[in-house]
């Protein structure tokens, strides 16, 4: 069995999205809408003589959790809440409330979207997408009679039965899946959440719901993975970190999570993977029963790559093989520096006599 | 208390009890213990009338009382009463008394101390002199003290005596014995002569000499020769033909009932003629009692819980630090006669606070290894204890080390490099190598360690295994058995690149001698036929105080789980013990 740990932990290195050096530059473009957003929704409201209620903003998604993956196409993607002091008895539609952020940024850039769950404003370089800023809009719980967050889902031209205050809990969300594990084991948590992400951006088309979602890939690793270290040395007490070992039982549990449901009219193997808060529901619902196969498929074409991987003594060849289910960025290491590593040949000790 | 006093004279048919008044026991021997309040009565025995004291001391109800006669002697000399009238009814130590129970406590007593004085007037327990014949031949007065070396045979022999002026210093069968007893610490320039020693036959009962009066010339004479048979009478005469100095000593023994050991002692006559006393010749004009305190290694040994068996052993110490030197010295306590020290680093005041060698010690010329040997010497009987002052690399190449005459080597230098350099030599030529036992402790105390190599008689096992990388792993140099994370440094220095030194105290040198005499007492008597790694963990809190951090080895293990694991190092990929091609 090769020792590819430091591999991982290279792929990892290119495939994260640096909170504090790449999400600098996010963090940037993020502030630049909040601000065309401030200063256009005063415009508006001015215009219509009318109060702007107010509202404030947060952090969600992978950028809040730190389990972000670069994307393939370079088409970042930057979650943003806005929590508006809106008493849904007033606004019983939420697409009225989205309908003010849609207008306030329509024309800030190219593209201007209001989509279900939020509305999103797209970079461009041209024909080529640079990142996205998604915008959902809440309704802030001190606002309304049942002290409830709800996040509004509908978009212009939706029929009103579609055009709900869902109730959700994005901060509650965030403490449930970081309590989960501390220190090194939440590091191996978010990395092997990564390499999964990464699979999954390779290896599932981009439109529609044939990739299962990053929230349901992070709910499934919070139902399903277990840290996992490797003995090097049992009489020194010496372990080391099994990213390989770790990633492997967390899809063999995730493929184990199929169960034979009947759903549209047919039998299908299908996994849930249920928000830990409200409004607890499926996130992977969307997927139709040939994605899901799909994605069964390719979740144990993966864990037969990881097995062989894992039984090959060659950490050239290990990498080889998972380079093909990661793709290019899994590092493949030079022959000359596969060699048994020995370390300094002066060390300090702690001995004495 | 007085009651409880009375109570048990009458059960015990004391006849007029009274209780003593504070006169009465200010006059009382205090040697015993200060009595605080008694009684006193009188009793017939075999005819005879004596006063019996029952006292308490201070200590009572938590010690016994005490009892004497008066007058001691009535009965003549018998056994268990001391000239002052105490009567030994029984061992001071080894006794356990209920204080709730304190008035059957004293009613046995008397009891006891009667049934004493009884079969001593009944002459029924003096056998009970044999046993116990020198505390009451040195209760004598003008008597003379002499150690003695005599080994107790069963042969009349000639000894050999010190004369130094009117006293005996020595008593021996051979100079040398007396030289080894002194560990060559001291020359003796004193004059030497012959005696006689004349052991008495199993079964001799001797009615020890009164206090005051002694043994005459004629009696000593008497008692002595009376007990032999005709083969010893035969030799003794032989041997007195040596012995013609108007002065003579003769060292008697007296066997113990079981034939074992036995009393030695001492008996100075003046005045002899040209033939022997014991030979026939003249009494003498004087005589006078020798006190002898034997100090034979066949009873000092035993006696101070040293192995015997271990006396013959020869074992080197490399390094005489803190660890070395509480180990040498305890390895010499242990009954290890032959000790070569090699250090070549002297003695400094920062040394003192956990070196065995203490402040008298640094003014003093010499390293570690010479100092250490001295003290040795100084303290311990029966060593011969050889520094080397040199390295021991440099003492194993030129030669000044015989390893060939080394039944085992502790290495406490707390030098890995160096340790693993002997380690080596030993598995280029296991043969030639006796085993070795490595010690060293661990920064700040968190624990101490033990490695034993070239000692398996099967399986394999060596230090070197403690510094083989398993695979995966590629921490280098690093010791598996520590309990210090790897890549910190611990030296601590006060006064430039010659003050580094590694925090830890004296007790946890002395814990890590102690594991190493323990391994290296097991593999000399074969107690130990593996080669074993022991680690002991000590307090972390100073060592995490200061930020450093601890290995897994030391966090998920306690104390039996690392000795349950202690062969489980082996390597097989150990370049001096491992699977070779």
């Amino acid at each position: 069995m090769a020792d590819i740990q430091k591999q991982f932990e290279e792929f990892n290195d290119v495939v994260r999205l640096k909170q504090y050096e790449h999400n600098a530059n996010l963090r940037e473009k993020r502030d630049v809408i909040l601000k065309k957003l401030k200063e256009r929704l005063k415009v508006l409201f001015e215009e219509r003589d009318d109060d702007l209620p107010k509202y404030t903003h947060f952090d969600q998604g992978s950028y809040k959790l730190g389990t972000g993956v670069k994307p393939l196409t370079g088409d970042f993607d930057i979650d943003v809440g806005l929590l508006f002091e809106v008493d849904r008895d007033e606004y019983r539609d939420p697409v009225v409330v989205k309908q003010w952020v849609y207008d306030a940024l329509d024309g800030h850039t190219k593209k201007v979207e209001m989509r279900r769950p939020c509305v999103t404003v797209f970079y461009q370089n041209g024909e080529e997408p640079l990142y996205h800023v998604d915008l959902a809009v809440y309704s802030a719980a001190d606002s309304n009679f049942d002290n409830k967050i709800c996040v509004g889902k509908g978009k212009q031209g939706s029929p009103p039965e579609n055009c709900i205050w869902e109730e959700a809990d994005p901060d509650g969300l965030i403490t449930v899946l970081t309590g989960k594990y501390s220190g090194d084991d939440w590091e191996q948590f978010r990395r092997c959440l990564r390499y999964l992400k990464r699979w999954k951006d390779l290896k599932f088309p981009t439109a529609g719901n044939a990739a299962p979602v990053g929230i349901g890939l992070t709910i499934a690793a919070y139902n399903w993975f277990y840290p996992k270290q490797k003995i090097v040395d049992n009489y020194a007490g010496q372990t080391r970190t099994d990213d390989l070992g770790a990633l492997l039982d967390f899809a063999n549990a995730m493929l184990c999570n199929f169960n034979l449901v009947f759903r549209d009219g047919e039998y299908a193997e299908r996994i849930e993977a249920k928000l830990p808060v409200v409004p607890y529901g499926d996130v992977f619902e969307k997927m139709s029963n040939q994605y899901m196969t799909k994605f069964k498929e390719k979740l144990q074409k993966l864990v037969a790559v990881m097995e062989e991987a894992m039984k090959e003594a060659d950490p050239v060849e290990a990498c080889k093989k998972l380079q093909k289910v990661f793709g290019d960025d899994f590092p493949v290491p030079e022959r000359d520096d596969t060699g048994a590593k020995r370390g300094p040949a002066i060390i300090t000790s702690s001995h004495s006599a | 208390m007085n009651e409880l006093l009375l109570s048990a004279a009458r059960t015990h048919g004391l006849a007029r009890p009274y209780i003593l008044s504070s006169e009465e026991l200010t006059s009382m021997p205090q040697q015993h213990g200060v009595p605080t309040q008694g009684i006193r009565g009188e009793i017939e025995i075999e005819g005879q009338t004596v006063a019996i004291s029952l006292v308490l001391r201070f200590s009572a109800p938590c010690c016994l009382p005490i009892i004497f006669v008066q007058p001691w002697d009535k009965f003549g000399v018998i056994p268990h009463v001391d000239t002052d009238g105490y009567v030994c009814f029984a061992q001071n130590e080894g006794l356990i008394i209920d204080p709730n129970r304190f008035e059957e406590v004293v009613s046995t007593s008397l009891g006891r101390a009667i049934a004493q004085l009884r079969a001593g007037a009944r002459r029924e327990n003096s056998r009970d002199f044999i046993d116990e014949f020198l505390p009451y031949w040195n209760r004598q007065k003008e008597i003379l003290k002499c150690q003695c070396f005599v080994e107790p045979s069963n042969e009349p022999k000639l000894i050999q005596v010190f004369v130094q002026g009117a006293k005996y210093t020595y008593v021996c069968d051979h100079e040398a014995d007396v030289r080894a007893y002194l560990s060559g610490s001291e020359t003796i320039h004193l004059t030497q002569r012959n005696a006689l020693y004349v052991p008495l036959p199993i079964g001799t009962v001797i009615e020890p000499p009164h206090p005051d009066a002694g043994w005459s010339p004629m009696e000593a004479t008497t008692v002595v020769s009376r007990c032999f048979d005709s083969r010893t009478a035969k030799k003794v005469s032989m041997l007195c033909h040596k012995l013609t100095k108007s002065e003579e000593l003769v060292v008697a023994r007296l066997p113990r009932t079981d034939g074992s050991g036995g009393a030695l002692f001492g008996l100075k006559y003046e005045g002899v003629g040209k033939t022997h006393p014991l030979a026939g010749g003249p009494t003498p004009t004087a005589l006078t009692p020798v006190s002898l305190s034997r100090c034979d290694r066949a009873l000092l040994l035993p006696r101070g819980g040293a192995n015997v068996d271990l006396h013959n052993k020869r074992v080197l110490v490399a390094g005489c630090g803190s660890v070395g030197g509480f180990l040498s010295v305890e390895l010499a306590r242990a009954g290890i006669g032959h000790l070569t020290l090699v250090d070549y680093d002297s003695l400094e005041e920062v040394n003192v606070f956990r070196h065995v060698l203490g402040r008298k010690h640094l003014n003093k010329k010499g390293t570690k290894a010479e100092l250490l040997s001295k003290h040795i010497s100084d303290n311990i009987p029966y060593m011969d204890v050889t520094p080397i002052p040199d390295r021991i690399e440099q003492a194993i190449k030129t030669g000044k080390a015989d390893l060939s005459t080394v039944d085992l080597i502790v290495v406490a230098l707390g030098d890995p490099t160096t340790e693993l350099y002997l380690n080596r030599l030993a598995g280029d030529a296991p043969a030639k190598f006796p085993p070795l036992v490595f010690v060293w402790v661990e920064a700040y105390g968190i624990g101490w360690h033990v490695q034993v190599s070239n000692n398996a008689h099967e399986g394999g096992g060596c230090l070197e295994c403690l510094y083989t990388n398993m695979p995966g792993d590629q921490s280098g140099l690093h010791c598996r058995a520590s309990f210090a994370e790897a890549g910190q440094e611990f030296g601590r220095n006060f006064s430039g690149c010659s003050g580094l030194f590694i925090p830890y105290g004296s007790t946890i040198a002395m814990h890590a001698a102690l594991l190493a005499i323990k391994s290296a007492t097991d593999v000399l008597t074969g107690r130990e036929l593996g080669n074993p790694q022991l680690s002991v963990k000590g307090s972390s809190s100073a060592f995490t105080e200061m930020g450093f951090t601890l290995t897994e080895r030391y966090l998920k293990n306690t104390d039996v789980d690392l000795y349950e694991h202690r062969y489980d190092y082996v390597s097989p990929a150990c370049a001096v013990c491992g699977d070779r091609p």
